[in-house]
């Protein structure tokens, strides 16, 4: 087993017509005895711009303070808000700092830009990117989210139908993994507002 | 082989460790206090590998003292379990790693709340209602889960508390004799001492209150 | 020998001939008010008085500018990684004493000039639900204040008189009383009209939401203010009681 599952987590992220939505489900565990089942894996970098870290908890935790401090630090110097290009590049050359000795973590950044396109970058636990036109999934359960993905995302959905491919796609993944559910959180991002989901899910 | 629990109620926290040292197969003590008073109102509980659990758990100790004396203010419970991770995942990634499991329970005079955190060796952290680790949390979460409520009173939790260390020494091979126990609420910090029963020829534990001689039992 | 450090009152005193910085405390916020140096018509516009350090505090700086913008940056670093390893937004005091112990390290050892500046630092600390005002000058110490300015001795003298007399007998004042109090200071320290909004800078930190949030006013949203004001800034203005609600 690779470290990057010791903890177990799920998460998608998904374009839609002016949208993006990104969730993760709720477990922390260690390997199969479940710890926490309010372990949210998604944080908020600013309106419009969230980032969903997949992997070791500890490293999900140590990634998700040094963004918000270099965030911040690009907030009151620069005095505009961070792009979400600018975002995958910052944190891609974060976790390359850390070429041979790298955080077991895989960052998948989903927002709007400044003309409310929607935005999503992968990238490995070294920080080389990856982008898609559709979705990227990470975690323990990413095999069953590229095939629930596959299956439900269609291009152009608007903000409530993006959520709904989304959810079930998560749901339905998760349900196959051993490794991660316990509910999930569901942020929808759309030029407005951004609304955000809590799913029940099964709790077992 | 280590026993360590916590749970935490709306206005207090009890966490409960085992009092045994061992090296090998012999028990080298049977009377170590595993927690550190961080403070008037937090408590940390200790297990892993021996050398580590002294260093860390004095330097850490030193150190949110330390703190308090800078800023005329005790540190809050969530401030010493992050700062905390923070040292224990900075020495992960070193050449000198700790290997230490830790509960934090503490109670905050502020808002009248408590909270327990829970931080592996790994020093991932996480704010739960129950907690334990090492080979205990698979004898002591079934039982928690069944039977943990959010309006759990000191005295349910205490006996929640016997009820996973007695299903401990009832089905762990490698149980152990004897517990301390600390409640922390909105008075400050209490403790409790085990004293093995004998019920229907099975083995239970009363806790006693080191400083009135209060004594709680599970029945 | 003398126990006079020369550099440090040098640095005083550099900070006592700089534009006028003004903090208060108000009933539901704080606030920084700040005149800029006077400037050449071809500079560029540019905030250079008041800065956000993190999301509840700010600061408001007099005297060397190329020292100040250190001791900002520093500032912003030391509240960020306050945030990172205890999970909690650094509170205004131990803030104010990280950057007074910095000026005061400058002080003393040879080689080393001193910071020369003063700053007026303003926070809300969730702990205790409070507004915070600190000062701190070149030579390293701090101090708390419920209304104060720093800058040109003559100002800050006419300043302070008129905060002791807005805040007497332990009234307060709201937050727009209180910018009213800083502009009547505006039109006491020299003869300033109203369309003087483009020389000095405002900030407001409030709660919003349970929310410390802090506002830097744009020119316009200046202008506003001193227009609402307009009766302080008149030429056959005399009687200065008066205008006191």
């Amino acid at each position: 087993m690779s470290i990057t599952q010791y903890n177990g987590s799920a998460i998608v992220a998904m374009t839609g017509k002016n949208c993006v939505v990104i969730g993760c489900d709720k477990r922390l565990g260690q390997q199969a005895l479940t710890v926490d089942m309010n372990f949210e894996k998604v944080f908020r970098v600013k309106d419009k711009l969230y980032v969903g870290l997949p992997g070791l908890a500890t490293d999900v935790q140590t990634l998700h303070d040094r963004i918000r401090y270099r965030v911040n630090m690009y907030d009151l110097e620069e005095e505009r808000a961070i792009q979400p290009d600018n975002l995958a590049h910052m944190i891609s050359n974060m976790l390359y700092q850390k070429r041979f000795g790298p955080y077991f973590c895989e960052p998948i950044i989903a927002g709007l830009t400044e003309k409310d396109e929607p935005y999503i970058m992968g990238m490995d636990l070294i920080g080389c990117l990856s982008s898609a036109p559709d979705f990227i999934v990470g975690g323990t359960a990413s095999d069953n989210l590229y095939g629930m993905c596959e299956a439900l995302w269609e291009p152009d959905l608007g903000p409530d139908d993006l959520f709904r491919s989304a959810s079930q796609a998560l749901l339905n993944a998760v349900d196959r993994d051993a490794m991660s559910g316990w509910g999930a959180v569901v942020h929808v991002i759309t030029p407005e507002k951004t609304e955000t989901y809590h799913l029940q899910g099964r709790q077992d | 082989m280590e026993t360590q629990i916590g749970i935490r109620g709306d206005n207090f926290v009890v966490l409960l460790s085992d009092k045994i040292v061992a090296q090998s197969i012999v028990k080298m003590k049977h009377n170590q206090d595993k927690m550190k008073q961080l403070n008037k109102n937090n408590v940390m509980s200790v297990t892993g590998e021996a050398g580590d659990v002294d260093s860390f758990s004095e330097y850490i100790e030193a150190n949110i003292k330390l703190f308090g004396l800078r800023q005329n203010r005790p540190l809050t419970t969530s401030e010493c379990a992050y700062w905390t991770r923070g040292t224990l995942a900075e020495a992960l990634r070193s050449r000198s790693p700790y290997n230490v499991n830790l509960l934090i329970g503490g109670f905050n005079p502020n808002t009248k709340k408590s909270s327990l955190y829970r931080i592996d060796y790994l020093s991932s952290i996480c704010e739960v209602p129950f907690a334990a680790h090492g080979y205990t949390s698979y004898f002591a979460y079934s039982l928690m889960d069944k039977e943990y409520r959010k309006d759990l009173t000191k005295e349910e939790a205490i006996k929640l508390a016997i009820r996973c260390v007695k299903q401990l020494d009832h089905r762990f091979l490698v149980g152990q004799p004897g517990f301390i126990l600390r409640v922390i609420d909105e008075e400050g910090i209490h403790t409790y001492d085990s004293q093995p029963i004998l019920e229907n020829g099975q083995r239970s534990f009363n806790f006693v209150n080191v400083a009135n001689n209060v004594v709680v039992s599970e029945a | 020998m003398s126990r006079r450090v020369r550099q440090v009152e040098n640095a005083i005193e550099a900070v006592n001939h700089g534009s006028l910085v003004l903090g208060l405390k108000c009933s539901d916020g704080a606030l920084l008010f700040a005149e800029r140096e006077d400037q050449s018509k071809l500079l560029e516009q540019q905030q250079e008085k008041i800065y956000k350090i993190d999301k509840h505090i700010m600061t408001g700086v007099v005297g060397v500018n190329s020292d100040s913008n250190t001791l900002v940056t520093r500032s912003r670093h030391q509240a960020q990684g306050h945030l990172k390893t205890f999970n909690s937004p650094i509170e205004t005091e131990k803030l104010v004493n990280y950057v007074a112990h910095f000026k005061h390290l400058y002080t003393q050892y040879g080689g080393m000039r001193p910071y020369g500046v003063s700053m007026l630092i303003v926070g809300y600390d969730e702990a205790t639900s409070e507004f915070q005002l600190f000062r701190t000058d070149p030579a390293g110490n701090y101090d708390a204040w419920r209304a104060t300015c720093i800058g040109k001795s003559e100002q800050v003298k006419i300043g302070r008189d008129i905060l002791k007399t807005s805040l007497a007998d332990g009234a307060t004042l709201d937050l727009d009383q209180g910018i009213r109090a800083a502009l009547k200071v505006l039109s006491k320290i020299k003869e300033s009209n109203i369309d003087c909004a483009d020389k000095i800078e405002l900030a407001t930190l409030k709660v919003v939401n349970g929310e410390p949030t802090i506002k830097i006013y744009t020119i316009p949203e200046i202008k506003e203010k001193l227009v609402e004001n307009k009766d302080l800034f008149k030429k056959d203005d005399d009687s200065s009681d008066e205008d006191d609600e």
